[in-house]
């Protein structure tokens, strides 16, 4: 037989257990729009029935209910869309990077232009035509010279673009290692604070949290594998197949990215082969830079044109009677040049083929212009000079556009990766509320309960056995 | 995008990602109608920007061949000219002959006419130093200075006969000068043009009759010759030229046209789809205001 009070306690537990469900929905609602929160719910248990089979236990129909316990606060997250999360996030940080770093090349040249380098390409050849055209004149001279100085700042130019969106790229990934070294450390710090938590018997929720937007931000930036929590709720974080964040013994092992573009965490290579990181390198070693990038390509371009017209012009004579004189100077597109002879004399300018053609002699003015149909072994390419460089600015429309459809394409499997874990850890405000009418209903049953309880007892206290008094 | 469950932020997560690419949509098209270029950096269309390129090489190298066209066309024309000035001379000097070539002249009339020949001479030498704007055309390379003095048979040095070419196409060099010493001496044993009127001056002073009826007539026939075939080397020259120009301005049309198709927006195409864009993304922007505001909190007292 249970005690006269037995109901009390069932009432309360339901009072105390409805009221931390309440709190529950409270801090979800607050925390609805709290970047990486995962909605947590009060995961309710029927408490111990009354009473337990022992050999003197009382004889009564059954056994009886005792309220409501309070089994955990889960925190409902699914770790497989975090898994996929991540692998979209790296991918998608790959394209970004890349196609944001190509989109800013894209803007600062001036293709199709007016000030490109196929219009001064254009230009430096008509002023040598212009100067077949009449020979001796000093304005086709003056002309033909300056189209040359124009040719060279040109290249210059694109030159200085490139090598900046290279240090834009390599600031970048300097951005990037302090950000995942800053965020490596915090993860270790916050891994101590959760198995503190876990040693005492409970979940950190919160601080779960914390720890998943950590590993989400260094996913970004490059391949990262997480291992499953050990018992003390610790992770250790793979980048690359390094260990960045070793669980085990709490160390966190710097990452740091090389002049060469290899990644090392804490002295091992590793190999990323996703994330802004690799974007960013990719950018700077092999897009931009390194053999075959654009900075390559066009100084191989410009010392092809450098050797080309100097080898055809120092075959002719100049007004004043010389031959042998250079038209250009340099060896890439970095020191490009009009020769300072040229500079300081158009009579240098070579336009006839022979002394004894001067001064109206024209042939060698007609074998430059005609220089810009020849076939040349330009790098790989054999291909005209306008046509290797038409081939520079193919390969930067391809790439961009490659970059963009795919960086569009990655933020749309992206936004469905979060969409899938929303759907299990997203807090929707609708139901919370529902939740809310719903406990607060509970908890005003449960106080009815213990007025009735309340009720029964004055009852049996203060009413009852006073017949006859 | 299916799933039981839809988080609150999800909700507007989905409506922001649609409407960004509403608006990206809609700046791109609104860009292209405000420059009127469908590209303006490789990157909107590889295929076209490298057409386009060379399409503007392709212009610009066959403006500067245009050029050369009217440059040269402009040379042998005053070539032509002079050459037609020179058969006038001949011609004429080829009159006197036969007119002094008659016994019943008088010596006296015969030294008039010895004296015009000797004009004519000098005339030969003008017109041996004809120039286009300040160069010479018959001298060579030697532009600067005149190649003729009546005094002198032949050219004079600096003369040379040094060629003067224009690119008029791909590989097409054309040398559009004519030289003094084949404006003046014939192929064959023809003497020097100065030489035979001076020959022809003197027999009419010494009344060699024999002389001016025989050799004179033959050789001024062959110089007259000589300048006819130049003529038609010239003419010859000129059509080519005026051909390949006309070949040029047709593709002129023709490269315009492409360029215009590759790189100008069609505006018609442009508007219709900035249009539809546009009611896109007010929908977009409507459903979201709809979506998003009302919550249960709405409807619960």
């Amino acid at each position: 037989m249970a005690s006269t009070f037995f109901g009390l306690s069932t009432a309360l537990s339901g009072l105390v257990a409805q009221q931390r469900a309440l709190n529950t929905v409270n801090h979800n609602i607050a925390n609805a729009n709290t970047e990486g929160f995962t909605r947590q719910r009060v995961d309710m248990a029927a408490a111990p029935a009354y009473a337990l089979p022992a050999y003197n236990n009382p004889v009564g129909p059954g056994q009886q209910g005792t309220g409501v316990v309070t089994a955990e606060h889960s925190r409902l997250r699914d770790q497989f869309t975090d898994l996929q999360f991540r692998a979209q996030n790296a991918a998608f940080g790959q394209f970004e990077a890349r196609s944001g770093a190509l989109d800013r090349l894209n803007q600062v040249i001036d293709e199709p232009g007016a000030t490109g380098i196929n219009s001064l390409l254009g230009k430096f050849w008509g002023g040598w035509q212009a100067l077949s055209r009449d020979a001796a004149s000093p304005g086709a001279r003056e002309a033909v010279r300056a189209a040359g100085v124009s040719l060279s700042e040109g290249f210059q130019d694109m030159r200085a673009q490139l090598v900046s969106s290279q240090t834009e790229a390599n600031l970048r990934i300097g951005e990037t290692v302090v950000q995942v070294n800053a965020a490596a450390n915090q993860l270790n710090t916050l891994n101590q604070a959760i198995a503190k938590v876990t040693a005492v018997g409970q979940t950190p929720n919160d601080l779960l949290d914390q720890r998943d937007l950590l590993i989400d931000s260094i996913s970004k930036s490059a391949n990262i594998a997480v291992t499953t929590p050990a018992a003390n709720g610790k992770v250790s974080v793979t980048l690359g197949g390094q260990l960045l964040v070793d669980g085990t013994t709490d160390t966190v092992n710097a990452l740091a990215v090389s002049g060469a573009g290899v990644v090392t965490v804490g002295g091992p290579v590793a190999t990323v082969t996703d994330g802004s990181l690799r974007g960013q390198i990719d950018i700077r070693d092999t897009v931009i830079g390194g053999v075959g990038g654009y900075i390559d390509q066009l100084d191989t371009l410009a010392a092809t044109i450098i050797t080309e017209v100097n080898t055809r012009h120092a075959a002719g004579f100049g007004l004043d009677g010389t031959t042998g004189n250079n038209f250009l100077t340099g060896t890439s597109a970095a020191n490009m040049a009009v020769d300072p002879a040229i500079i300081a004399s158009i009579n240098k300018i070579a336009a006839s083929d022979t002394a004894a053609n001067l001064p109206g002699g024209d042939d060698n003015a007609v074998s430059l212009a005609q220089l810009q149909d020849v076939v040349l072994t330009i790098g790989a390419s054999t291909t005209t000079i306008n046509g290797f460089y038409q081939g520079v600015i193919s390969r930067l429309g391809i790439d961009t556009d490659q970059a963009d459809r795919l960086a569009q394409v990655q933020k749309g499997v992206l936004d469905s990766a979060i969409s899938r874990r929303d759907a299990v850890s997203g807090v929707n405000l609708d139901e919370e509320v529902s939740d809310m009418v719903r406990f607060q209903k509970s908890y005003s049953a449960a106080a009815r309960m213990i007025t009735t309880l309340d009720d029964m007892l004055e009852t049996i206290v203060n009413r009852m056995g006073l017949v006859g008094r | 995008m299916m799933s039981g469950r839809i988080g609150s932020q999800q909700m507007i997560r989905n409506f922001l990602s649609s409407l960004d690419i509403n608006q990206a949509r809609v700046a791109v098209l609104q860009n292209q109608l405000s420059t009127g270029k469908r590209v303006s950096s490789p990157g909107d269309d590889p295929v076209a920007v490298g057409r386009a390129l060379n399409i503007r090489s392709d212009q610009m190298t066959n403006d500067a061949w245009k050029e050369n066209i009217q440059d040269g066309l402009g040379w042998l024309q005053t070539t032509d000219a002079s050459l037609d000035n020179m058969t006038k001379i001949i011609q004429r000097a080829n009159e006197l002959t036969v007119q002094g070539g008659n016994g019943t002249l008088s010596t006296e009339a015969r030294a008039l006419l010895s004296k015009e020949v000797l004009a004519l001479r000098d005339q030969v030498a003008e017109i041996g130093n004809a120039t286009l704007g300040g160069r010479f055309l018959f001298g060579g390379t030697a532009t600067t200075t005149a190649p003729f003095d009546p005094t002198v048979p032949g050219p004079v040095l600096p003369y040379n006969t040094g060629q003067l070419n224009r690119e008029v196409g791909q590989g097409q060099v054309i040398g559009i000068n004519t030289t003094g010493d084949r404006l003046v001496d014939p192929p064959g044993a023809t003497p020097d043009l100065f030489v035979t009127l001076t020959n022809v001056s003197n027999a009419l002073l010494s009344s060699n009759l024999q002389a001016l009826s025989t050799t004179s007539l033959t050789e001024l026939k062959s110089h007259l010759e000589n300048i006819n075939s130049l003529r038609g080397e010239v003419g010859a020259k000129i059509n080519r030229m005026e051909l390949t120009a006309d070949r040029y301005a047709l593709n002129d049309i023709s490269r315009a046209q492409t360029s215009s198709d590759i790189e100008d927006v069609d505006v018609a195409q442009a508007i219709t789809d900035l249009k539809s864009r546009e009611s896109l993304l007010r929908s977009s922007m409507a459903v979201g205001g709809r979506v998003i505001q009302p919550s249960l909190v709405d409807f619960l007292r």
